[in-house]
């Protein structure tokens, strides 16, 4: 199942790095690796939910998106066109999968509406409406009863997805994990050592390479407050000294 | 392309995009996902060390002025044996046809160690054989971007002495994650990029690397076999050389240069 070239793999490679290097929240990133993607597979907007988990079958009612790419009529169209009743049929071979392998699974709209539900004049209509044509949908079990959906649009009126094109979406939005993490820290700060805001101005003082002396005279507390920092700082990351801390912060493993 | 490279597989594509989807959800600086990914980069290629070094003009056929900001997978004795081997000038000889290559170039280039000597020559000279074994180092891929005129950035990973040799699928990984991330090449440098270092003499040079690296004097002494006092008196002209008045101010200098554009 080769569908993809080694330029595919070095323009996937160049996205996801320039993603590691954009130092956003996941949020922000997210939209960057989905822009990216769009431009990768020639698709023109994105939307992506988390949501409980449907009877296949059943309408989808999704709330909360984050999407790119939309304008906020077409937003608003696009969200019409999903509440059609026969859009449950449209898709229900996707969610029976999803469910089925609990595994991320990746479709084009031609794939899991082999009946034509979609196709349908009325329907047909709302999308035009909506000016979506073909769709990749990837979905993502979280757990029993939720699953993190995406989907990724062209224009009505454009070539459908190919094989190449599903399996970069597939690939990256297996490989990279994070992109369906249902609650997306803010901060990401869960490994951020929690220190007091003095020690962390000391901490950053140290990282500067600065000297005990320098450091008060900024601070404008004694040598001893600033020594007690110090050492507060070096156990709380395993160090013994300036150089260790520095060098655990900007350089190779921590010689401790 | 000149040579025929095979393709890399699709598995390999996943790798890559995975560690690279890893290395985007740290939460930390510019080096520290530089290590992140460099290691992830190791273990895909069965490497087992690798070291960034800023080489500053670079003489063909000199002594390598290296300035080794960073490395991982060295033991301390291991990373001193290594720097000693980087001046040896029959090691410096044996990297002429990779630096030739990086200037023809001018992009990025990459080599395995068997593409840069063909022959094996480099085994046959007393000295450099010694001097690589120190080190513990056989197999290697060396990566380099010039910077400007002067300087070069180089990559290099290495397996240990024995260890069986790279495969170009293994080179051409390297080459993708190293040329398609230019970050990894372009940021965290000092920003004078090194200029004094080539002014220093082979083992003041030593005594700033392992300066960087965080050792303090009493390790440099026993890892280079040399006394306190002497490791004392090199330190201090290093300081004076590059205008700082302690260890982290040197380090500071060194490893934190231009930070990473957000």
């Amino acid at each position: 199942m080769n569908t993809i070239t080694e330029s595919d793999s070095r323009a996937m490679v160049r996205l996801l790095g320039e993603t590691a290097a954009s130092q956003g929240t996941f949020k922000q990133m997210k939209a960057f690796l989905m822009n990216g993607l769009c431009e990768l597979i020639q698709a023109d907007a994105w939307a992506w939910t988390l949501s409980r988990r449907i009877v296949p079958g059943n309408v989808q009612a999704f709330p909360g998106y984050i999407h790119g790419g939309f304008s906020e009529q077409r937003f608003a169209n696009f969200i019409k066109a999903l509440e059609h009743p026969a859009m449950g049929l449209a898709t229900a071979s996707f969610y029976a999968e999803v469910f089925q392998s609990g595994d991320p699974t990746t479709m084009c709209n031609h794939e899991m509406d082999t009946g034509g539900a979609a196709l349908a004049d009325d329907v047909l209509e709302l999308w035009q409406d909506a000016d979506i044509g073909p769709v990749i949908l990837s979905g993502h079990p979280v757990d029993k009863t939720s699953f993190s959906g995406l989907g990724i649009y062209r224009k009505f009126t454009d070539e459908i997805f190919s094989p190449r094109d599903r399996q970069i979406a597939h690939i990256i939005l297996s490989e990279v994990p994070w992109l369906h993490l249902a609650d997306w820290p803010e901060d990401r700060g869960a490994k951020v050592p929690t220190l007091f805001p003095k020690q962390r101005i000391v901490f950053n003082l140290l990282l500067d390479g600065r000297d005990r002396k320098t450091i008060a005279a900024h601070m404008a507390i004694s040598e001893n407050t600033v020594a007690g920092y110090a050492r507060d700082i070096y156990r709380h990351f395993g160090v013994n000294s300036q150089p260790q801390l520095i060098r655990r912060f900007f350089n190779s493993e921590a010689k401790v | 392309m000149e040579k025929d490279i095979p393709p890399v597989s699709e598995a390999d594509a996943r790798a890559m995009v995975r560690l690279l989807g890893e290395t985007a959800a740290l939460d930390c600086g510019h080096n520290e996902k530089k290590r992140f990914l460099m290691q992830g980069l190791c273990r895909l290629i069965k490497a087992d060390s690798w070291v960034w070094t800023l080489g500053c003009d670079i003489r063909p056929g000199g002594p390598q002025a290296c300035v080794g900001l960073i490395h991982e997978g060295f033991d301390e004795d291991r990373f001193a044996k290594y720097l000693t081997m980087l001046d040896s000038p029959q090691i410096g000889n044996a990297s002429i046809p990779f630096f030739a290559a990086v200037a023809k170039n001018s992009g990025l280039t990459t080599m395995r160690r068997e593409e840069i000597d063909p022959e094996n020559h480099t085994s046959l000279l007393p000295d450099a054989l010694q001097a690589l074994r120190g080190a513990d180092v056989g197999p290697l891929i060396m990566n380099a971007l010039p910077l400007d005129s002067d300087s070069v950035s180089a990559i290099v990973v290495y397996r240990p002495n024995e260890a069986p040799v790279f495969t170009p699928r293994e080179s051409q990984i390297t080459h993708i994650v190293l040329s398609e991330v230019p970050w990894l090449h372009m940021a965290g440098w000092p920003e004078d990029r090194g200029a004094g270092v080539p002014q220093l003499f082979p083992q003041q040079r030593v005594v700033l690397n392992l300066l960087i690296d965080g050792m303090d004097r009493k390790t440099i002494a026993t890892t280079m076999g040399l006394a306190e006092n002497t490791i004392a008196g090199y330190t201090k002209d290093v300081y004076r050389h590059f205008d700082v008045h302690s260890q982290p101010q040197l380090m500071r200098k060194f490893l934190t240069g231009n930070q990473h554009q957000a």
